[in-house]
């Protein structure tokens, strides 16, 4: 049986869950400490314990900033329970290296999001190219291809991308190519 | 917390994907001039590359599993205000009950417009009356006898006169090299293909053809001995099968482009000058004035029954269609309404007067009019609605 929230944060949830989770382990630098700070946010939310901004760029905003803050919280405890100071960085409360944290969980989630949707193939030869920078050379030597395929896959895994990834793209190029 | 910065985040994914085109750099330029730390936050992130293990995290996130532990912590922990929670648990089953209601309905309501028009569905995530499909693969084929066969996706076979069977595989339609050409050459097949919909065949000398929508090609089911010949109204990219004693030629209602083996895109309604592009190889055109031009790759030439004009063409956004996307370069409002009329099959109403700025930028041509319009409406300061298939444009109030 599958498994729903309720509805109005069952969607919040599949589209914020992943990225999140990045977010919180780019503070924590713990994986399953970050995902266990995300889900006790979105019981809380299960709960209506809070209530959520109506437009979308603000709860987004909240959404970060209360997993922010739950981090934090989290790392005073440790803090505080073990007495140790360590690489768990202070810094993290400022405001650019949330910012950066952030963006890169969103960025990686939108990649991955579209990278998961392109034919098998295509996927492993492009995930290795992005994420493990392997040279075409490299990623042949790995799957037993040929260098020519790699190229012919990442060629078509590229021109999938860039359909999925230009609808997203369409109202930022219309706003800044006006004239 | 600064947001500007977010406007990097799509164009981070595109460098990364490997997918930045020229035109996003561009518009990247443009930004780092208005603003010059976007420029360095940039550089920041560019350098520090991505992360493998982050990807690996989340490969490993399991959303089913989250589910039930969200539940299990939901209904563990005591609630903090107690007053609420009977209400709150009464609310939920009735906004379940209200989800699966409107679940229910909605399904009707596409029942029924289904049986008027499959492509006006119910707008599930804007505010709109309606919501359009996208167009599709569809076409209808015109056999020598007159007689009217819709093409579908799926395998099947048309039988011509004289027995001669097409095929269609793959969703598109192939002819066979003829046994004996001179029994069927005076037979002719004419493709249409209407609004919201497209095609792609395959000729009897292997020319691979995309058909757009509202167009149509007729073509005999062989060719003759000295020339190919076929008559394009509408638009289509032409791949010719190279074939140096016997040039393939394209008649249009202003002028026909003669080629021997080579790739270009033709546009060609009535109503509108032509043009067509080169993409490789090379080709001549002789408009209904009979003055000829040839071009080369690159160019692209846009013609009527007088006058030829030679530019230099955007290969990706003369072609863009034949790939799946929509892609606006320098065009008004009503040239990005004209494209989404042929592809949504809409009628277009303008309410006052209508910013003439230009615009630039692509999607994907599989997003339903509602999505479209979203995109649009964010970027260009407007409003649309829509009624069934007729869309209002107006400026924001």
């Amino acid at each position: 049986m599958q498994i729903a929230l309720p509805y109005d944060i069952e969607s919040l949830f599949q589209q914020y869950y992943r990225q999140l989770c990045l977010f919180a382990n780019n503070i924590l630098h713990d994986e399953a400490l970050a995902e266990d700070v995300v889900q006790s946010f979105f019981a809380g939310l299960c709960e209506g314990r809070n209530t959520l901004p109506d437009d979308e760029n603000t709860r987004r905003g909240y959404l970060f900033v209360s997993v922010r803050n739950n981090c934090l919280k989290q790392i005073r405890n440790e803090k505080t329970k073990n007495k140790y100071v360590d690489q768990l960085d202070m810094n993290m409360i400022e405001e650019q290296t949330v910012m950066d944290a952030m963006i890169q969980a969103e960025v990686i989630d939108q990649l991955m999001e579209a990278i998961h949707q392109l034919p098998q193939g295509c996927r492993q030869v492009l995930h290795m190219a992005v994420f493990d920078k392997l040279s075409n050379n490299e990623i042949a030597n790995n799957l037993s291809i040929s260098i020519n395929t790699v190229k012919s896959q990442k060629k078509r895994a590229i021109q999938l991308l860039r359909t999925r990834l230009d609808t997203h793209m369409m109202m930022l190029l219309l706003l800044l190519l006006s004239e | 917390m600064k947001n500007d910065q977010f406007v990097l985040v799509d164009f981070l994914v595109k460098h990364f994907g490997g997918t930045l085109s020229q035109t996003d750099k561009e518009v990247l330029q443009k930004m780092f001039n208005d603003d010059p730390s976007l420029h360095d936050q940039w550089e920041r992130y560019t350098s520090q590359g991505l992360r493998s293990s982050d990807a690996e995290f989340w490969d490993r996130l399991d959303l089913d599993q989250a589910r039930a532990k969200i539940l299990h912590y939901a209904s563990a922990k005591p609630a903090k205000r107690p007053l609420h929670i009977g209400g709150m648990r009464q609310l939920k089953i009735y906004a379940g009950l209200a989800a699966s209601l409107a679940v229910f309905i909605g399904v009707a309501w596409f029942l029924n417009l289904r049986h008027q028009d499959s492509q006006v569905v119910p707008d599930q995530a804007y505010h709109y009356k309606n919501d359009v499909l996208p167009g599709g693969q569809k076409a209808t084929l015109t056999l020598s006898n007159g007689k009217v066969v819709t093409l579908s996706e799926e395998q099947s076979t048309v039988k011509e006169k004289n027995g001669e069977e097409l095929h269609i595989s793959d969703g598109q339609l192939r002819y066979q090299p003829n046994s004996n050409p001179s029994e069927v050459a005076n037979l002719r097949n004419t493709l249409k293909v209407p609004e919201s919909g497209f095609y792609r065949m395959v000729l009897p000398d292997g020319t691979k053809v995309w058909i757009n929508s509202a167009s149509e090609l007729s073509y005999p089911l062989a060719f003759g001995k000295s020339t190919r010949n076929v008559e394009l109204r509408g638009e289509a990219y032409f791949e010719v099968a190279h074939e140096k004693n016997r040039p393939f030629i394209v008649s249009t209602t202003h002028g026909d482009i003669k080629v021997l083996g080579t790739a270009f895109n033709l546009t060609a309604y009535s109503n509108t000058a032509s043009n067509v592009t080169l993409i490789n190889g090379s080709i001549q055109l002789t408009n209904k004035n009979n003055t000829t031009k040839q071009i080369v790759p690159g160019q692209k030439v846009e013609f009527d029954g007088s006058a030829m004009r030679v530019s230099q063409a955007n290969i990706e956004k003369e072609t863009a269609w034949q790939h799946g996307y929509f892609y606006f370069e320098h065009d008004q409002i009503q040239d990005i309404m004209e494209q989404l009329t042929r592809w949504y099959d809409i009628k277009v109403i303008y309410q006052g007067s209508i910013t003439r700025k230009t615009f630039g930028g692509s999607m994907s041509r599989s997003v339903s009019l509602a999505e479209a319009l979203e995109l649009i409406k964010r970027g260009a300061g407007l409003e649309f609605e829509i009624d069934r298939k007729t869309v209002t444009v107006k400026n924001k109030s």
